[in-house]
């Protein structure tokens, strides 16, 4: 423990640094959309725009190495991509007559197929491992900006259209007879997932990003009855996971993605038995 | 249309697809008027109710309520939905399932004068003591007594239920009848179920829904009308005597 807030200190390592401020920044906009995400089941829609976050990660490895392009970090291709499948599947959703789970799950498929050949022929070495699995040497001070940047405009649309996302979630149906544009607060909700997923790519990668935007609002869930709250604690549990999720990986030498998802679904069983046996109780 | 006319429906044609579902609709209900829409499932009723709610518009015909067309006028609508059909574990309190009954379409926190109105529908309705309480943890009757009270926050003229007596056992149901009574006084009052034992002697009268439309009076549905507008036998559960055996109607 004392090793590890040591490298905190250590300005010769900066990167455990930017991943423990990258966790916690995150963390804001993960516990608010994560919650969302909980409460609308839409989880599968979050997988398959997190895993197709990988055509754009990959376009923009290879483009930025091809043709020199500098300004093309993987986190800006990640997020474009993202964008574009979210509103895709968000308009199949509400407007056309295909049957959703089979887009979704192609939307899925081929992001990821397409970002592994960008990798495949990006020239010189290029590890897919640390994208799809998280790798914390990737976070440097401009992807910071960036998810403070994203964090804010989160959780800024988050808050300003609070009621009419809560009525959105509740009872869709109702929300329509209210005179709330549905359409457009679900591709909202769905454009502010694709931000938030791009947000922890980096520390716990393509493939478990989804663990961490449901499992602290689940958990969050099994012990409050307000939506505020929930995004509240899921939030608090989210920075939790990410900070322990550090320190033990770095104490272990564990991967910091993987140990992170494994503290925060333990906290997700802990607090499910808790609830289940003060119940009994 | 006369003065007191509240939702008038002329030559209204509806389909989806190759499946004609109303075909010349026409209908008039007045101002605090009940009208119980019965029929069986895949006759009618979700269709009435989304063209009502402006869900859908007419192929042909017009649909207005109070002059305007139903998408213009969801300020007039109370709209009460099956509750079985919520998540039952949607973090929410029973205030603030009351308070999206004022929610501003776009922009826009709730006010001090929101919850005022509010706290004064909830105690009308007998649930401000539940302000507080998770919404999931609240019986049948009391969660649709909620949804009552989130129709009516936004002061509608006109309240629109889907089968509000699915879920509710016998004792909350009365209880129900009586608060709808009461409401009827004062508001228009429209039931869509496919439950015929909801046609009951408070209501006006009963549209009978199956591909198009039977109007009757309440005071004596005949079983021919109910046997022709369901296509098969039915039983029938009167309320307003007691019957040894349901009677069967052929």
């Amino acid at each position: 423990m004392m090793d590890f807030l040591a490298a905190i200190a250590n300005p010769n390592v900066p990167f455990i640094r930017y991943a423990l401020i990258a966790g916690i920044l995150s963390s804001i906009a993960f516990g608010m959309v994560g919650t969302y995400v909980v409460v609308r089941r839409i989880t599968y829609i979050a997988g398959a725009i997190s895993h197709a976050a990988l055509a754009g990660l990959g376009a923009s490895v290879y483009f930025s190495t091809v043709y020199s392009i500098t300004w093309l970090t993987p986190l800006t291709g990640a997020m474009t991509a993202a964008i574009l499948s979210s509103w895709i599947i968000g308009l199949v959703t509400l407007y056309a007559s295909e049957r959703e789970d089979t887009v979704i799950g192609t939307i899925w498929a081929v992001g990821m197929a397409i970002g592994l050949i960008f990798i495949a022929k990006t020239p010189g070495y290029m590890d897919p491992m640390s994208y799809l699995f998280g790798n914390i040497l990737l976070i440097g001070r401009q992807d910071l900006i960036l998810i403070a940047i994203l964090n804010i405009i989160v959780v800024a649309i988050i808050i300003l259209f609070y009621p009419q996302l809560k009525a959105l979630s509740f009872d869709e149906p109702y929300a329509r007879t209210r005179n709330i544009p549905t359409g457009f607060f679900t591709l909202l909700l769905l454009t502010l997932t694709a931000c938030t997923v791009v947000l922890m790519v980096s520390t716990v990668g393509i493939v478990m990003v989804i663990a961490m935007l449901t499992i602290p609002a689940a958990t969050a869930g099994l012990v409050v009855n307000k939506l505020s709250l929930m995004m509240v604690f899921a939030g608090i549990f989210c920075a939790f996971s990410n900070t322990v999720g550090l320190g033990v990986s770095y104490a272990l030498d564990l991967p910091t993605g993987a140990t992170t998802i494994l503290i925060s679904g333990s906290m997700y069983v802990l607090v499910l038995l808790w609830k289940k046996l003060s119940k009994r109780g | 249309m006369s003065e007191s006319t509240v939702i008038r429906a002329e030559h209204v044609s509806f389909s989806y697809g190759k499946n004609q579902i109303f075909d010349d609709l026409n209908f008039e209900i007045r101002s605090k008027e009940m009208v119980t829409i019965v029929g069986p499932n895949g006759g009618g009723k979700t269709t009435l109710l989304e063209l009502l709610l402006g869900f859908i518009e007419p192929e042909q015909g017009s649909l207005t309520i109070l002059g305007k067309r139903p998408g213009d006028a969801s300020s007039l609508v109370g709209y009460v939905p099956q509750y079985a059909k919520y998540d039952e574990k949607f973090p929410i309190t029973v205030l603030e399932v009351v308070l999206i009954g004022r929610v501003r379409n776009f922009f826009g926190f709730y006010t001090k004068e929101d919850r005022e109105k509010a706290f004064e529908v909830m105690e009308r309705v007998g649930i401000a003591d539940l302000a507080k309480r998770s919404f999931s943890e609240l019986s049948g009757g009391q969660r649709q007594r909620v949804m009552i009270a989130r129709a009516l926050v936004g002061a509608p003229q006109i309240l629109l239920l889907d089968e509000p007596t699915a879920n509710i056992d016998t004792f909350m149901s009365e209880k129900f009848f009586s608060l709808i009574e009461k409401l009827a006084k004062e508001k228009t009052v429209l039931f869509v179920t496919h439950d015929t034992g909801f046609v009951t002697n408070f209501t006006n009268r009963v549209f009978c829904i199956n591909k198009g439309l039977h109007e009757h009076p309440a005071d004596a549905v005949p079983g021919s009308l109910i046997h022709h507008a369901y296509g098969h036998e039915m039983r029938s559960i009167r309320h307003d005597i007691k019957l040894e055996q349901p009677e069967v109607i052929r």
